[in-house]
């Protein structure tokens, strides 16, 4: 019996140890990609840019349900942005509310007739409306059945006007130049790039005037602060170290760009899985891989997208189970990648990484904490043994934060005040204790759900930034 | 006495520990001074950047001042601006913050006016200190001090030119911008002996610094229609229609039978925005063996310029054609029936 323990223990020990030397290494790379980025993009003049008859043509997609208190007003943060070509697509997703009146009257939207060819399958559109007014004649709004999120994004690849797409979250803030700069990827490759996404930004507290961020404030609550460290270790560090490995697996669905080919050649988003955005860019590159074609993925690490997060737990518990979720899902619709040197860095390293650190990693540590107190219970403990790990363990999640926040100095330092980084780094210690068992727990209770087949998105009542005015 | 027990009983206690459980400990030690010096360093960057950002402000004010004081009079003051480089450019940093004050300046200004403000630029030994960058310093400070030199058109080609063929794209990419920008004939001299592909990026900005910056005869841009590279070729098409260079459409013509794809489709693009009238009577024909970008293309010019006559030529091919290109030519053929 005691062998067998020691078995585990050693198990759970070299675990342990391998996903400190990931986060080690995610650290070092993703530290020389910002460095690379901000030297090579450090005299990029917009009004050339903005001049060119090159440029390609974008359409925003963005789904809306249930959105009439704010949807007027995103859309006309969204008319706002800084880009020569671009159409906005609002797909009205089925809402129960007046969101749809709401733009028909705010916008003077009338019914257009144009034909368009629909390759990728959706619930029905009811009707397609333009805008009469010539301030607005690159809103487009689709009305169609409710269908979920991928479903209305469906619905937008078919309608969109333009080959390059930016799927986005209505509610999301994006900064002026967003598009200017989520396009680089695309201009700037010898490669084909098939996306390209940013990094995503809390919004919390931050003062918004007219649909864009005026000041950026560290949100009050705990549970907004402590997302705000997550966010940046999961898109400073690790993504920009994926980037740099070109092992990206997953562009958020709050702000990725797309080409609009690729995407229907790969089939559009999957509406049986709940991690669409993840699916989908995996089954693009699987495609292209396939296909022998050469392609890049590009990501760029400034602010252009600013959201705002749960800050209660019971909606963070249903976005977090969510994401689980549609990790599994994405992972067992392509686990033929898994380990296979076909799909290279993405079959050898990406998908292993995501098996073993991002679906695995709560499911042993919760079967640790389980282990650890029948170990309690049987008296099987060496107290030092025990503290010593913790001590250990503790410290370097608190430098991995710390070094997450160094990262964010480094680069945008978007939080101006000292007093903003002694608050947050105040959280990286809290953090541990207060947050990360929970967001385990979530995520334990989305693979419980995944195998009881629950395949809802779950109720994601926000606050509303549009309500946060300078006053 | 009791704090030295305590202590040599710590001491004990820890020299007796397993080695595993010692390693943990360091390991403790280790990250929590790294989390002190980590937090320490941000901390004082953010001071630093807040008490630089500071200073920075008042040289640009300072930098503001004198560039406004002086574009604006009949001639500078020589001596004014020797006592300003003295008391206030003395720093690196200072010049850095002055060169892009110019930067900004020079995006505005034109003319005589623009004129005024590289005399002060060379006044203060600003071009010295873009060249001591150039020289001396690593790719990403070249690169920016290139662009600086090359946005307020001082010359200097000896020094320039090696970074035609530099290894790092991005300093080749300003020193192309550099020469377009202050050559007074024949700034696309370089696309001859390029040896890799343009990429939409740099295409840009060539066409940025040709409009914008050069002031030079326009280029016949026909020349580059037999370029070895694509991307040239493909540029080169575009330009002839941003320059209305309708003496080119003659050379022009030729492309819409050319093997690629894309060359096809854009030579397409370039004759309709130049509105050749011959040209549909050239691409209906060829409608039913076009690759589906290029039939895209031939349905939109006839939506431009033809009429529902036209249209009804591609009918029985469109049977056979994609389902994209099937409604395309509905959506058209509809827009047409309603306008007449």
């Amino acid at each position: 019996m005691s062998t067998l323990f020691e078995i585990f223990t050693w198990l759970f020990l070299a675990y342990g140890l391998i996903i400190s030397a990931s986060y080690l290494f995610s650290a070092v790379f993703a530290f020389f990609e910002i460095r690379s980025y901000k030297r090579s993009y450090n005299l990029t003049n917009e009004i050339s840019l903005l001049q060119s008859s090159n440029l390609p043509k974008i359409s925003i997609l963005a789904p809306a349900y249930n959105e009439e208190a704010n949807i007027s007003e995103n859309v006309r943060s969204l008319l706002t942005v800084n880009y020569p070509g671009y159409q906005i697509v609002i797909i009205n997703d089925g809402s129960k509310d007046h969101t749809l009146q709401k733009l028909i009257e705010d916008f003077h939207l009338v019914e257009d007739d144009t034909l368009h060819y629909k390759p990728i399958p959706s619930k029905p559109i009811r009707k397609i409306y333009k805008s009469i007014h010539q301030a607005f004649n690159n809103l487009t709004v689709i009305d169609k059945e409710n269908g979920g999120k991928a479903d209305a994004l469906n619905a937008g690849l078919n309608i969109s006007a333009h080959d390059i797409v930016c799927c986005i979250d209505v509610d999301c803030v994006l900064e002026q130049d967003a598009l200017l700069k989520l396009i680089k990827p695309f201009l700037n490759n010898k490669k084909k790039v098939i996306a390209s996404g940013g990094i995503i930004r809390i919004a919390n507290s931050c003062v918004i005037e007219d649909g864009k961020i005026i000041e950026v404030k560290v949100p009050d609550t705990f549970l907004a602060k402590v997302q705000i460290l997550e966010y940046f270790r999961a898109f400073l560090m690790g993504r920009m170290a994926w980037s740099k490995v070109d092992g990206l697996l997953l562009i958020s669905g709050a702000f990725g760009m797309f080409d609009k080919k690729v995407a229907i050649e790969a089939g559009g988003y999957n509406t049986k899985t709940v991690g669409e955005d993840m699916e989908l860019l995996v089954r693009m590159r699987k495609m292209m891989r396939h296909k022998k074609q050469k392609y890049a993925v590009g990501f760029i690490p400034d602010p252009l997208c600013w959201t705002e997060v749960p800050q209660k737990w019971k909606i963070l518990y249903r976005q977090r189970n969510r994401w689980t979720r549609g990790t599994a899902e994405t992972l067992w619709l392509h686990r033929d990648m898994l380990f296979n040197p076909k799909y290279k860095v993405l079959g050898m390293l990406s998908t292993p990484y995501w098996l073993f650190f991002e679906w695995l990693a709560p499911i042993i540590e919760f079967l640790g904490i389980i282990f650890f107190i029948v170990l309690c219970a049987l008296g099987l403990i060496n107290w030092v043994y025990a503290i010593s790990f913790f001590t250990v363990v503790y410290s370097f999640s608190v430098l991995f934060s710390i070094t997450s926040l160094f990262f964010e100095e480094y680069s945008f330092q978007q939080y101006k005040k000292p007093k903003d980084l002694v608050k947050l780094a105040g959280v990286a210690l809290l953090e541990p204790f207060l947050y990360h068992p929970f967001v385990m727990w979530a995520a334990i209770r989305g693979n419980i759900d995944l195998l009881r087949k629950k395949k809802t998105w779950g109720e994601m009542s926000r606050e509303g930034l549009s309500s946060k005015k300078k006053t | 006495m009791m704090l030295e027990d305590w202590l040599e009983d710590i001491i004990r206690r820890v020299q007796n520990l397993p080695f595993i459980v010692e390693m943990n400990f360091l390991f403790t030690l280790i990250f929590s001074l790294l989390f002190i010096f980590c937090f320490s360093v941000i901390i004082f960057l953010r001071i630093k950047k807040t008490l630089r950002n500071r200073r920075k402000r008042i040289l640009e004010n300072q930098i503001g001042s004198l560039i406004n004081q002086n574009v604006f009079d009949e001639s500078i003051n020589l001596e004014e601006i020797q006592k300003f480089k003295r008391s206030s450019l003395s720093k690196t940093l200072a010049k850095k913050i002055a060169l892009k004050q110019f930067l900004n300046f020079a995006e505005n200004f034109k003319g005589e006016t623009f004129k005024r403000l590289q005399e002060l630029f060379l006044a203060l030994g600003l071009d010295e200190f873009a060249f001591h960058i150039i020289k001396k310093e690593k790719w990403y400070k070249k690169t920016m001090a290139i662009y600086v030199i090359s946005e307020l058109k001082i010359e200097n080609d000896e020094l320039i030119r090696p970074f035609l063929k530099s290894n790092r794209e991005e300093l080749r990419e300003q020193a192309i911008f550099y020469f377009i920008r202050t050559s007074k004939q024949n700034p696309l001299a370089f696309l001859e002996d390029l040896k890799e592909e343009l990429n939409i990026w740099e295409q840009i900005f060539i066409e940025d610094s040709l409009l914008y910056f050069y002031k030079g005869e326009t280029p016949d841009f026909a020349q580059w229609l037999k370029h070895p590279l694509k991307s040239v070729v493909l540029f080169a098409i575009r330009m002839i229609y941003r320059c209305n260079q309708f003496t080119n459409i003659p050379q022009l013509t030729p492309l819409l039978e050319h093997p690629d794809m894309d060359i096809r489709k854009s030579t397409i693009i370039s004759l309709r925005k130049l509105s050749y009238e011959n040209l549909l009577a050239l691409i209906i024909p060829r409608f039913g063996k076009e690759a589906e970008e290029v039939q895209k293309e031939t349905i939109k010019a006839i939506a431009a310029q033809g009429e529902i006559l036209d249209l009804y030529k591609l009918r029985p091919y469109v049977q056979v054609c994609t389902p994209v290109i099937q409604v395309d030519y509905a959506r058209v053929e509809k827009k047409m029936k309603q306008a007449s």
